[in-house]
């Protein structure tokens, strides 16, 4: 069974959501991820979701399109992720899923890519650019090679296309909390729609979910907890650490910040 | 392939010409791709759109545009019969205003209530603010801080139609990244918002949403051609960036194989230095801005900047019809420089008394550059696209550094 379904049926049974956070390698400071990705293994964090950075992250708000640009100064690509991932698993056994944009992917090489996640250990890929009309491009080869595509279903999406999303997903659907792109909200932009997605997508698949988009704050996960078996914080972290001086200092930035928000 | 084919086969039911287009996009903003598609479906063929949009292009825009012979120019150069289908004379000064108002009846007829646009030359983001102040319309143009530098014109010209001109500072600061700013707008606001695309490229159905609505220039010219001469051009020529008016006035001469198509890129400073924007001549098949495309990147699919003296060309993508029509090999991907531009624009200005954009004085220029390898009677039509007035500092700044 896939790995990541693994944790959110291991978690349901406990009563207990799934943590889910990303990171922009290398990001604010280098020789920062592997040290990060084992605070938050031991933090409560049951999946790490690596950002690999791409020059026209259309998807992204303004931290994450920063972050990426920071790392790409210090030519963060896939192979250098791959190695980070590598590391990361040598010490810990965390899920690791890599978000990542279709092009860089292209350039890699599908088949070269597949092979190098499998090897470093990914255990799933989220790809904001490629909706359900273009996963043919990847979908046979993840499958026969047991990589879960993740996919995201927006609040704008149809019914029937949910079905179809929710079908197709991996190891969970990534629900998008609202209409717009990466970054922190304000608590209360979490209300009714909100509810009504979530509660439209458990109405018609029984697939674990996982929200994300616009999270920061724990008041916003004890609001969506009904709803939900799982939250992914990205933007919120990535700015904690912005302010530090030096990565021990990101590293307790981020600790601070993220057993604040995952209190369970 | 059998060109006779072409027109009934591409795009195809998912957006693809060959191996390019589709919708590379958050799923946020799928269903209003769908619903966009269906729109245009819907309503183009109704005697009511027909109507309203050929009424307000013949009197709002000014159309049919002249084909205008530069005989001057012909005689000049001592070659082939030049001819300039006029677009800078519609109203806003290009062909962008086709498309722009296009589709700001489609956002009408879909009950969007905002308007949000790119623009790198300003163009379009003036053709857009126009027809979003005809149609009262909030309208908010996104454009890159070096652009809003270099087409200082053009944005105090959307200001005063009563458009919010928003800087982009993120990335390279042009075209390409207030591309990405205004779809991060659309995705944010796509409930109320339509996104009037400026070129042919962009997610389906846009490629072919702009281009059916800038095909106007070559249907025209094929009616002008055969009233005037009785016969086809010889050769058509035309700048291409993301490829709007160079897919407008090729595309109803497509399945005519007889009639040579001639794209123009920006060689920006040489295609043999990495300052240029010759998307075609020197990229690879890659996905930006919502559709697979032949784009200038690195090896590692990081798109690449760009340069251009011309803001319009300065994009490293082509659209996806282009990147399909360079592999069948039905138009000619050719390259110009910044500094033969400039030399084109002068020698136009001074021939004909015609100023021309920058994107346009690259297609001016491959022909001036080529003309001993036409035929005397060959007639060639260039896509004259649009008007010089906003380069004129960029111009003059050029000129001072550079003796051409």
């Amino acid at each position: 069974m896939s790995k990541i379904k693994a944790i959110f049926e291991e978690r349901k049974k406990s009563g207990l959501k799934v943590n889910i956070a990303y990171i922009t390698p290398e990001y604010p400071f280098s020789g920062l991820t592997v040290p990060l990705a084992v605070m938050l293994a031991e933090n409560n964090v049951q999946i790490i979701e690596i950002g690999v950075p791409f020059s026209d992250p259309l998807a992204d708000g303004p931290v994450i399109q920063k972050s990426s640009f920071e790392a790409l100064k210090k030519n963060i690509n896939i192979e250098k992720i791959l190695n980070l991932v590598t590391e990361i698993k040598e010490q810990t056994d965390v899920a690791i899923v890599l978000m990542t944009y279709i092009n860089p992917i292209l350039s890699f090489g599908i088949d070269s890519f597949i092979a190098g996640c499998l090897k470093a250990g990914v255990s799933g890929i989220i790809i904001p650019d490629l909706p359900l009309d273009e996963i043919a491009l990847v979908k046979k080869a993840f499958d026969d090679a047991g990589l879960d595509l993740i996919m995201l279903a927006a609040p704008t999406t149809p019914s029937d296309r949910l079905e179809n999303i929710a079908s197709n997903s991996r190891g969970f659907i990534y629900c998008v909390s609202v209409t717009g792109v990466t970054g922190i909200r304000k608590t209360d932009y979490i209300d009714q729609t909100t509810y009504d997605f979530l509660n439209r997508i458990r109405s018609l698949s029984s697939k674990p979910i996982a929200i994300g988009f616009g999270l920061s704050e724990r008041e916003q996960l004890n609001r969506l907890a009904p709803y939900t078996d799982g939250f992914i914080i990205g933007s919120a972290l990535i700015k904690t650490m912005e302010p530090a001086s030096d990565k021990f200092e990101a590293l307790k930035f981020a600790r601070d910040f993220i057993q604040k928000v995952f209190s369970n | 392939m059998n060109l006779s084919e072409y027109y009934k086969t591409y795009p195809d039911e998912h957006g693809y010409f060959g191996d390019f287009g589709g919708r590379f996009v958050p799923e946020t903003i799928i269903p209003a791709l769908n619903e966009l598609e269906n729109a245009y479906k819907t309503i183009v063929h109704t005697d009511e759109f027909k109507n309203t949009i050929s009424g307000l292009l013949a009197n709002y825009v000014g159309r049919p545009t002249p084909l205008y012979y530069a005989e001057f120019l012909t005689e000049f150069l001592d070659g082939p019969k030049i001819y300039f289908k006029r677009e800078d004379l519609n109203h806003t000064g290009a062909h962008k205003i086709n498309n722009a108002l296009g589709q700001i009846l489609l956002a009408r007829h879909m009950g969007k209530k905002r308007i949000i646009a790119e623009t790198g030359a300003g163009q379009h983001g003036v053709a857009t603010a126009t027809v979003a102040a005809r149609f009262g319309m909030e309208c908010v143009v996104y454009m890159g801080a070096e652009d809003i530098d270099r087409q200082l014109p053009n944005v105090f010209r959307m200001e005063l139609l009563g458009t919010e001109v928003r800087s982009v500072t993120s990335g390279t600061q042009t075209l390409k990244d207030a591309t990405n700013e205004a779809i991060r707008d659309w995705v944010s606001n796509v409930q109320d918002t339509h996104y009037i695309i400026g070129s042919v490229v962009g997610p389906h159905p846009y490629p072919m949403i702009v281009r059916d609505f800038q095909r106007i220039i070559g249907d025209e010219l094929r009616q002008q051609a055969l009233t005037r001469f009785s016969r086809l051009p010889d050769v058509i020529v035309a700048c291409v960036g993301g490829g709007s008016n160079a897919i407008g006035i090729f595309y109803p001469f497509i399945e005519d194989k007889d009639v040579r198509l001639i794209g123009v890129e920006a060689a920006g400073l040489g295609t043999e230095t990495d300052q240029h924007a010759a998307s075609i001549t020197k990229g690879r098949t890659g996905v930006l801005h919502g559709s697979k495309m032949t784009l200038l990147q690195s090896s590692e699919g990081q798109i690449t900047p760009t340069h251009s003296i011309s803001a319009g060309l300065d994009y490293p993508g082509v659209g996806p019809e282009h990147s399909f029509l360079n592999t069948l090999k039905r138009v000619e991907y050719q390259t110009a420089d910044d500094v033969s531009a400039v030399k084109a624009l002068k020698l136009l200005s001074q021939k004909e008394g015609i100023i021309p954009a920058l994107e346009t004085a690259h297609a001016i220029s491959y022909v001036i550059e080529n003309a001993a390898k036409f035929k005397k009677d060959d007639i060639v039509v260039i896509n004259l696209s649009g008007r010089g007035d906003k380069d004129l500092s960029s111009v003059r700044k050029f000129l001072e550094r550079n003796d051409v």
